[in-house]
């Protein structure tokens, strides 16, 4: 079913394109996937294009897709290997979400950092304390890695 | 209308369910395993905590035929899929499990209010469950007692033997009987001494090395094998 249901949400995206992020197949595989998402413009990362790459399980949608950022950010919920601490990609998901619903949710993760289940506490903790410190190094860091 | 599992449409002659209390409506495959898959009761669409799976028949389907490919289990209800409650009904020819009101539900869609004790896989009537195991405890039961009574009365049989051979080796060493006089007279004097002692092993009440004595002696001269 799974290469069945990937080919179907590859149609619909390419139908109806969304204007936040773009994503498609890498080569001829369609369980590799690249993904881009624009910056949220109310948000530090705004102007930036940030990569993900997503890997289908062979069991999709039964399982969750597996994605991470290939662009540096500095997010309390994404770390220095671009792993994303979302709960939908773990125990939250569910097979009725698809690829563009998981990507929406990323971005209004960049626009609502959830500091209170941080991937990295040291972000999560400026974040909280110091929210002007936290938006500068977010801009500098979306200008030197993402544009 | 599309699954929201698998994205294809909902087809009229495609076996849908439809979840409670939200009434999204998924296949019965997709569903199904994603219950399994997950071992949650939720909706994936809304995420609200569903009861069991209702079946819903189309038209076309005149006969209700599921045979599921995961686990074929008698713990789980072959209609709804899952184990909640008591798998009430069992069909002893396919060995699967029903909860009453999953049967009730199947045979209200079918418009056959009267016939819903018949299983699903080969429709050959569903017993209770309870009647069912009680009677698979006592044939078990049965089986174990039997097997255990053997066992007791061979060793009863061995123990009791041995008076008998020992009082007989006295004759065959002597060379007053053969081999084969000695079996068949050891043959004849156990077979008395298991019927005096009840097959039971009861020295304390019979003294067996006494009774093979005297009753080798009877079996001797009555078959004239030796003048003793």
């Amino acid at each position: 079913m799974s290469s069945k249901r990937i080919s179907k949400e590859l149609n619909d995206l390419r139908k109806d394109p969304i204007t936040s992020f773009s994503a498609g197949p890498v080569g001829d595989d369609l369980f590799h996937w690249q993904a881009s998402i624009m910056g949220p413009p109310d948000s530090p990362y705004a102007g930036g294009v940030f990569f993900l790459s997503i890997h289908f399980p062979t069991d999709y949608p039964f399982k969750p897709p597996k994605i991470s950022f290939t662009t540096k950010i500095y997010h309390p919920n994404i770390n220095a290997n671009g792993n994303i601490c979302l709960d939908i990609l773990k125990d939250q998901w569910s097979p009725a979400l698809t690829l563009s619903k998981v990507l929406l949710s990323i971005c209004s993760l960049l626009t609502d950092a959830n500091p209170d289940d941080p991937l990295v506490p040291e972000i999560a903790h400026i974040y909280k304390t110091d929210r002007s410190k936290y938006e500068t190094t977010a801009r500098e860091w979306t200008k030197k890695f993402a544009v | 209308m599309s699954c929201p599992i698998c994205l294809e449409d909902l087809a009229a002659n495609d076996i849908i369910s439809e979840l409670k209390p939200c009434n999204h409506k998924y296949h019965l495959v997709c569903i199904r395993k994603w219950q399994l898959d997950s071992n949650q009761l939720k909706c994936p669409y809304c995420q609200c905590k569903t009861g069991k799976m209702n079946l819903k028949l189309n038209k076309l389907n005149s006969v209700v035929r599921i045979v599921y490919d995961t686990k074929k289990s008698i713990d789980d209800c072959q209609i709804c899929g899952l184990k909640d409650g008591k798998i009430e009904f069992i069909c002893d020819e396919c060995e699967l499990g029903y909860h009453e009101s999953c049967l009730h539900d199947v045979s209200n869609d079918l418009g056959m209010q009267t016939t819903w004790r018949e299983c699903i896989n080969c429709q050959s009537e569903v017993v209770h469950s309870e009647r069912n195991s009680n009677m698979r405890i006592i044939e078990s039961f049965k089986r174990l007692s039997l097997q255990d009574q053997e066992e007791e009365l061979k060793e009863v049989k061995v123990r009791i033997q041995k008076h008998v051979r020992n009082a007989l080796n006295n004759y065959y060493e002597a060379k007053k009987i053969t081999s084969e006089q000695f079996t068949e007279v050891n043959k004849l004097v156990s077979r008395h001494l298991y019927q005096i002692s009840n097959n039971r092993y009861d020295d304390q009440t019979h003294h067996y090395d006494t009774l093979a004595k005297s009753r080798i002696k009877m079996e001797l001269q009555r078959l004239g094998y030796a003048h003793v």
